[in-house]
């Protein structure tokens, strides 16, 4: 299974070509999955599609899907306030429980359900998917959600230490009290969780950097042209390949170099000429991209 | 008769030796306490105005981290007298 992200400015063009590049893989037979990481979704709109549903099958290859990110988030919250409350019964006694229950409705965290969201899809759609598409956000919040695990890793890591520091500490003074007479080794419910999360979060981060193919949308407009140098550079410091960039709305009147526009010379850049998705509203658009890319069905 | 007095005579001498395997490990306790202290400010630093980890992590963390959250707040609490504290875990009299 392959994932594409195509990233960039807000305009730039990301969910047109997304859309397109997923349809033209399911026109390949491709089983095909395309995703709408962008809270502001419009997939549904591109297809012409009008429904609630969040899933959509467009044709017997390819599926469209819009995550409700508020509800991943009210059901996330939901679940950790369960076990919340098993452990701190005696909140219910002052009717604290009312205020930890304002938690579902805080603002912010849609990063996270993004990560949440893109932790499941790849535990369990990788099987049933040949390709999957993500339509992202624009750069600030995609930069988060590529950034989130990398960061938590680190945290992680120095928690564990001293974590594991406080457990060799207490198995001393259960040593010396002869509480724990075969020295066996306690279970620490802290500990399992850190490790827990240290093992989602590095598979992400292992998943962002050897896996994802990461795809800059970029046009000449000068505001999208400066946001996605920045969007290159902090793709590099973050350790993840930039696999190529779409030079979107190409005039061929232009002598344009994108690559070294973008101060990236030598990554392969794909050409949409401007009128070709006016012209061909069916998104028979990317045959070049999906060529070069090597991708073909046998 | 015999066998009572040495029974009682083997219970004097656990006594003893859990009273002094107790006073050895007093001062573990302390740093012990004093590392989920360290532990529990790290992960909710951000409850004392200082940036921390990513507030999932700590969110998640939170259903598991309930003796900690204790000492973090009994310590707040001790904050204002931290000698007398110390003093005390010590035994100075």
């Amino acid at each position: 299974m392959k994932t594409y992200f195509f990233t960039g400015k807000g305009g730039a063009g990301k969910s047109t070509i997304a859309s397109a590049f997923g349809w033209q893989l399911s026109q390949h037979h491709f089983k095909t999955l395309l995703i709408s990481l962008d809270p502001a979704h419009n997939l549904k709109d591109i297809f012409d599609i009008n429904s609630k549903k969040s899933q959509w099958q467009i044709n017997s290859c390819l599926s469209i899907w819009e995550p409700d990110f508020e509800q991943i988030k009210y059901d996330y919250f939901n679940q950790r306030l369960q076990l919340l409350k098993g452990v701190t019964q005696h909140l219910s006694a002052f009717n604290l429980e009312k205020y930890l229950n304002t938690l579902k409705y805080s603002p912010g965290h849609e990063d996270y359900a993004a990560i949440l969201f893109l932790t499941r899809i790849l535990k369990n759609e990788k099987q049933n998917y040949d390709v999957i598409v993500f339509d992202t956000p624009p750069t600030g919040m995609m930069l988060r959600i590529f950034s989130l695990p990398m960061v938590s890793v680190l945290w992680i890591d120095k928690l564990i230490k001293l974590r594991e520091k406080i457990v060799d500490k207490r198995q001393v003074i259960s040593g010396i009290r002869a509480e724990n007479k075969n020295n066996e080794k306690r279970r620490d419910a802290i500990l399992e969780k850190l490790n827990q999360l240290h093992a989602d979060y590095s598979g992400l981060e292992h998943f962002y950097k050897n896996e994802a193919q990461v795809y800059v949308v970029a046009n000449e407009d000068r505001l999208a042209l400066n946001e996605s140098i920045r969007l290159i550079k902090e793709l590099k410091n973050l350790d993840i390949n930039l696999a190529g960039i779409v030079h979107n709305k190409y005039k061929a009147t232009m002598e344009i170099e994108m690559d070294k526009l973008l101060g990236c010379q030598g990554t392969p850049v794909f050409k949409v000429q401007e009128q070709s998705i006016e012209e061909k509203r069916e998104y028979e658009l990317l045959v070049n991209l999906l060529e070069e890319l090597g991708i073909h069905n046998d | 008769m015999k066998i009572k007095f040495l029974a009682s005579f083997k219970n004097i001498l656990k006594d003893f030796d859990r009273h002094n395997k107790s006073q050895a490990t007093d001062l573990l306790e302390y740093e012990l306490e004093e590392m989920e202290y360290v532990f529990a400010t790290l992960v909710y630093s951000s409850f004392i105005g200082i940036p921390g980890i990513p507030e999932f992590v700590a969110f998640e963390l939170l259903p598991c981290m309930e003796t900690e959250l204790a000492t973090f707040e009994q310590k707040n609490e001790n904050a204002d007298d931290m000698l007398a504290d110390l003093f005390s875990k010590l035994s100075f009299e």
